[in-house]
């Protein structure tokens, strides 16, 4: 029995030691999350789904002419509408994310109707919420590097593949930044867009607003949201482009919702920015997502509004 | 609980530690040990469903010794049918209930008759299928007398639910698996050491081989109307590797891990897909399944006795019931069925027990004749495969007729080199052991290379595997 137990952890070391130093090689490239959980706590963050994660640059914001406006850098740490649409697990991950040392820090809330949806049988029961077993929900560590507890419990391949070798980038579509903003590498000629889109909006019209509903109790974790970033510094509500076939169902969805955003930023101090009315002079890699440019556009004009004139910008 | 999960990672160790600990205070310690862990492991899943293993271990233990009470023949019939419809009952509703009322609805639609089916709704609980097959050999043992009731319920207990082989397989007998339970075991090195050899090779065939098809093979299924008949011969084709990998990944780790705990469990597969005829593949099939069916279903029938039409029946019967016994659903009777018109022709002619043996003995290559008919063989379960994974009969025969096209042959762009040159070590590393137990079977070999095949199947795994959060095919069964 010795004798086995001593091979046996003997064995196990080895293959621990190969994981210890794979973990090394972990980074942007590694899936479109992990680096948001390898990367300090931050005093300034982009919040949302994946209009946030995709559509807001922090490097616009991340520069030296606005680094007294504000205390930076800013991290985006928005996710997609499965993993972060506002609610309890959304608001607990933020609160690890968080550096609460910051006290004027910058905080780009995203917000869509859709994010602010649940499941139609459980709109309003926070405990029923899917996000809850999901990365976000689980995860217990969101700032550390390499972040082995997340490489553990979520990484979906053989650790070896943290090298990219043999095989390559395991994920030639997209890059997770330094900076949390998730870029991605597809192709953009007209016509694969006009498919990409076609799609997405057939998938939103006949599965989303099917299954989703305006969840109050996701109201209230935006607010809760918002009143617990405050005291750190200034909090921007923004509702980033979509293409009108998507904006039209929002409408369906919540049309107060521009007049429900402005209430509850002006109660809380904060501000809203409606930026789809933009729609149509930017591009889109599906109709819900900013392309690369149009999202350093609309993060330019985000900087120049919200630092630009050193006063909160209003709808 | 996974075998392919952190949890079972942190699991093993700790009931292996205790479990060990005990051995030399008594033997219902240990097995007091093994039913608490089994009952962990399975309530990991959903706890409530330990209820349905508790009454099903309860039913047939007090069935047993209620057997060996009587000697009564018409008394123990009744207590026979009990068990059988206790534990098929319970199979039935849980399983079969709504598939049969909403076919029953649709036949009457058929007929311009309407009726709103009633169902259950039940969730389909982990293994149901292979715990209430384990319970119902013992009974039927029993009743037979060729088992002696078992009187210890800890004992029978563990034997119901022994976590390694609980939700998949192997389906064990009582007569080889129950008087190990009553038994004092003792740690052994040698089979300890194999089982762990066994399990690194049942997860190289998990994570690398059938976790890496299951993505390729969704997408190609999943729009098969798309896609021409060189990748649906792809999509087949990966599909036989990932449910070998998947099944018999899964056997490998629980025979392991049996080992590890000083069990000697039955094998399950050997070396399927090397079988020269469709008899041969159903030997090294499933095997605990399928001598499962051959001894309490086919040979009670009749087996290959009595007249022509009534060899029909019972070949048609097991693989029928096979089918059904795999999913509630239409596509896995079709598969049961087509196995059994590939099998008739070969039991007609009498050639069905002409390769008892392994191909190719005392030679590294096939002769000719054994190589084609190994890739006939191969190409014949193909198109098998293509009922049991499609979604209904109607998507099986567009399959089919996609695949038997003009552009079989073209090259299809869902084609992965690497994966097909992991499934090409595979079959290389099954070929050159096909005469032992499993492939990693090494012990006989010099230290150094042991170890070289151990960290080589590492790596493979290390490099290649897939660690989603994916279910074992078969828990669904």
């Amino acid at each position: 029995m010795r004798t086995f137990l001593l091979k046996v952890i003997l064995a196990l070391l080895i293959v621990a030691g190969f994981h210890l130093v794979a973990g090394l090689w972990a980074d942007g490239r590694t899936d479109d999350y992990y680096l948001r959980f390898a990367t300090p706590k931050a005093r300034s963050l982009v919040l949302g789904g994946s209009r946030a994660a995709q559509g807001i640059h922090p490097d616009v914001f991340n520069t030296e002419a606005l680094q007294h406006a504000f205390e930076g850098p800013l991290f985006n740490f928005g996710f997609t509408i499965a993993h972060s649409p506002y609610g309890p697990t959304y608001y607990k991950a933020i609160e690890h994310k968080l550096d609460t040392t910051a006290r004027n820090g910058l905080f780009i809330l995203c917000v869509d109707p859709w994010v602010l949806t649940a499941h139609r049988d459980k709109a309003n029961d926070a405990d029923r919420f899917k996000e809850k077993d999901r990365l976000l929900g689980t995860q217990w560590t969101f700032a550390m590097r390499p972040n082995y507890e997340y490489l553990v419990r979520h990484y979906g391949q053989g650790w070896g593949a943290l090298s990219c070798w043999p095989k390559g980038d395991p994920d030639t579509t997209a890059t997770l930044l330094a900076d949390g903003r998730l870029e991605l590498h597809i192709p953009m000629d007209s016509a694969t867009v006009a498919a990409r889109t076609a799609r997405k909006v057939q998938h939103y019209r006949t599965r989303m607003m099917q299954d989703r509903v305006w969840s109050e109790v996701r109201f209230d974790w935006l607010l809760w949201t918002v009143e617990r970033l405050r005291p750190h510094g200034r909090v921007v509500l923004v509702r980033l482009p979509a293409t009108k076939a998507i904006l039209e169902l929002e409408h369906v969805l919540a049309p107060e919702f521009n007049d429900r955003m402005n209430a509850l930023a002006g109660r809380m101090g904060a501000s809203f920015m409606d930026l789809s009315t933009l729609a149509d002079s930017v591009c889109y890699t599906d109709g819900n997502h900013l392309d690369g440019p149009s999202g350093r556009r609309m993060s330019e004009l985000l900087a120049k509004r919200l630092l630009g004139t050193g006063s909160p910008a209003g709808n | 609980m996974l075998f392919n999960s952190l949890a079972f990672a942190l699991f093993l160790p700790v009931v292996f530690a205790l479990y060990w600990a005990v051995q030399h205070r008594s033997l219902r310690l240990q097995n007091a040990l093994i039913v608490l862990a089994s009952y962990v492991f399975y309530g990991w899943w959903d706890w409530r469903f330990l209820s349905l293993i508790a009454l099903s271990s309860l039913l047939d233990l007090g069935v047993g010794v209620a057997l060996g009470n009587t000697g009564q023949a018409s008394k123990r019939r009744v207590l026979l049918g009990v068990s059988i419809i206790g534990n098929l009952g319970m199979l039935g509703v849980f399983k079969y209930f709504d598939f049969f009322a909403t076919s029953f609805a649709a036949l009457l639609a058929r007929f311009g008759l309407h009726a709103d089916p009633v169902t259950l709704g039940f969730i389909l609980p982990v293994g149901i299928s292979f715990y209430t097959f384990q319970t119902l050999s013992y009974t039927i043992d029993v009743y037979r007398r060729q088992l002696e009731p078992c009187r210890d319920p800890l004992a029978f207990f563990a034997y119901v639910s022994f976590f390694p082989q609980l939700v998949a397989g192997p389906i064990e007998r009582a007569t080889q698996l129950l008087p190990q339970f009553q038994q004092r075991r003792s740690f052994d090195a040698a089979l300890a050491t194999d089982g762990l050899r066994q399990m690194l090779w049942g997860f190289f065939k998990k994570v690398v081989i059938a976790d890496n098809c299951a993505p390729v093979v969704a997408e190609i299924f999943g729009h098969s109307g798309q896609h021409h008949g060189g990748t649906l011969l792809l999509g087949a084709f990966l599909f036989a590797f990932q449910i070998y990998g998947d099944f018999s990944g899964y056997s490998d780790i629980a025979i392991g891990t049996g080992r590890l705990f000083g069990f000697r469990l039955m094998r399950n597969f050997a070396y399927p897909y090397f079988s020269r005829d469709i008899a041969e593949f159903w030997r090294r099939w499933h095997i605990s399944l399928n001598t499962w069916f051959r001894d309490y279903l086919y040979i009670p029938l009749g087996g290959s006795r009595g007249t022509r039409a009534q060899q029909v029946r019972n070949i048609l019967a097991i693989f029928l019931v096979s089918g059904l016994w795999h999913g509630a659903n239409w596509t896995f009777v079709a598969w049961g069925a087509f196995n059994a018109l590939l099998f008739l022709p070969v039991m007609f002619r009498g050639t069905n027990r002409r390769n008892l043996g392994d191909a190719a003995p005392g030679r590294l290559l096939p002769t000719l004749r054994e190589a084609l008919g190994i890739l006939l063989t191969f190409g014949l379960t193909l198109i098998a495969w293509v009922f049991f994974r499609a979604t209904d009969i109607g998507h099986a025969w567009r399959y089919l007729k996609g695949l038997c096209s003009t552009t079989l042959f073209q090259a299809s762009p869902h084609t992965d080199p690497w994966l097909i040159g992991l499934i090409a070590v595979l079959l290389g590393a099954e070929w050159l052991q096909r005469t032992r137990p499993h492939a990693l079977d090494v012990a006989h070999l010099a230290p150094l290379t042991r170890r070289a095949l151990y960290l080589g199947t590492f790596l493979l795994i290390f490099f290649f595997g897939r660690f989603a959060k994916t279910d074992f095919i078969y828990f669904q069964f």
